[in-house]
């Protein structure tokens, strides 16, 4: 049984955000070209350092990142799925190791990215979500914040009983 | 407070459960109006409920018959980041994204190519 079939989408997602004081074609266009992809996909720390797209519907990319240990992880990338210019670039996306990489994921599999420019005015609203393969594999990833969203969280209300304790 | 941690944790990792507290952020309900939007029994739910009042995420009123289920206020901090890195990567990302954007609309300016 494909258990991704009866799993229903909204609970398989997650969203976010951005208002931009920019025309969408130029936000869209840094998602063009690998020369611009590299200098902002990579999370702080983990810098794209490989990276390859054939950016037409049906194209590939492929991405790696590269460490504070300076070792570059395993790939991953995928195909474009959809794309509508300055409007809407669907892809999808996974890792080519079946336990994502340096992230050692039990519940690897393809996300699919759906990134849309909203332009209002001068203004461009940009929204990017993923729908995971799963509630699980949701879960794992979401579940990582989860937990250092806890400790942190934790981490305020130390400090605040200590700067209670301090006034009483 | 490891042993409690475990006992977060543990009551976090489930949709409905989580589906639950994201209710109650918009105030305290009834167990029967906590049941409404899922196809659960109220039993099911109440069990869920039990484990999040274990966990300490939520309190049970004293009223006999209501008893109404509100988020305990301290667990407000810590549940309120359990999306955090998935969106802090995304805000990071779109920081850059939206700063070489800009210079790609600066460049386009200068070259007075900027059509719109």
């Amino acid at each position: 049984m494909d258990m991704t079939s009866i799993e229903p989408a909204h609970l398989r997602e997650a969203s976010v955000s951005r208002v931009m004081n920019l025309p969408a074609k130029y936000i869209f266009l840094a998602y063009t070209k690998p020369e611009h992809l590299m200098r902002w996909f990579g999370p702080v720390g983990y810098p794209v350092t490989f990276c390859e797209s054939d950016f037409r519907v049906g194209g590939k990319w492929r991405m790696a990142m590269t460490g504070p240990d300076g070792v570059q992880g395993a790939p991953f990338g995928g195909t474009y799925l959809d794309i509508v210019p300055n409007t809407r670039i669907v892809y999808d996306n996974a890792f080519e190791d079946a336990k994502g990489g340096a992230m050692n994921l039990q519940s690897a599999g393809t996300m699919i990215m759906t990134t849309t420019f909203d332009e209002i005015g001068r203004a461009t609203t940009v929204t990017v979500t993923t729908l995971f393969a799963t509630v699980a594999m949701k879960d794992e990833y979401l579940g990582v914040g989860m937990a250092e969203g806890i400790l942190s969280g934790f981490d305020q209300l130390d400090g605040v009983a200590r700067d209670l304790s301090r006034q009483g | 407070m490891p042993a409690s941690l475990d006992l977060i944790f543990n009551a976090l990792a489930n949709p409905t459960r989580r589906a639950i507290l994201a209710q109650l952020m918009g105030g305290e309900a009834s167990v029967g109006g906590l049941a409404a939007p899922f196809d659960l029994s109220q039993p099911t739910i109440s069990t869920h409920i039990k484990i999040l009042e274990t966990a300490g995420l939520v309190t049970r009123g004293r009223q006999a018959n209501l008893r109404p289920v509100r988020l305990h206020p301290t667990a407000l901090a810590a549940i309120d980041g359990w999306i955090g890195p998935y969106r802090a990567l995304w805000d990071q990302r779109l920081d850059r994204l939206e700063i070489i954007a800009d210079e790609l609309h600066q460049k386009d300016i200068k070259n007075g190519h900027d059509l719109d």
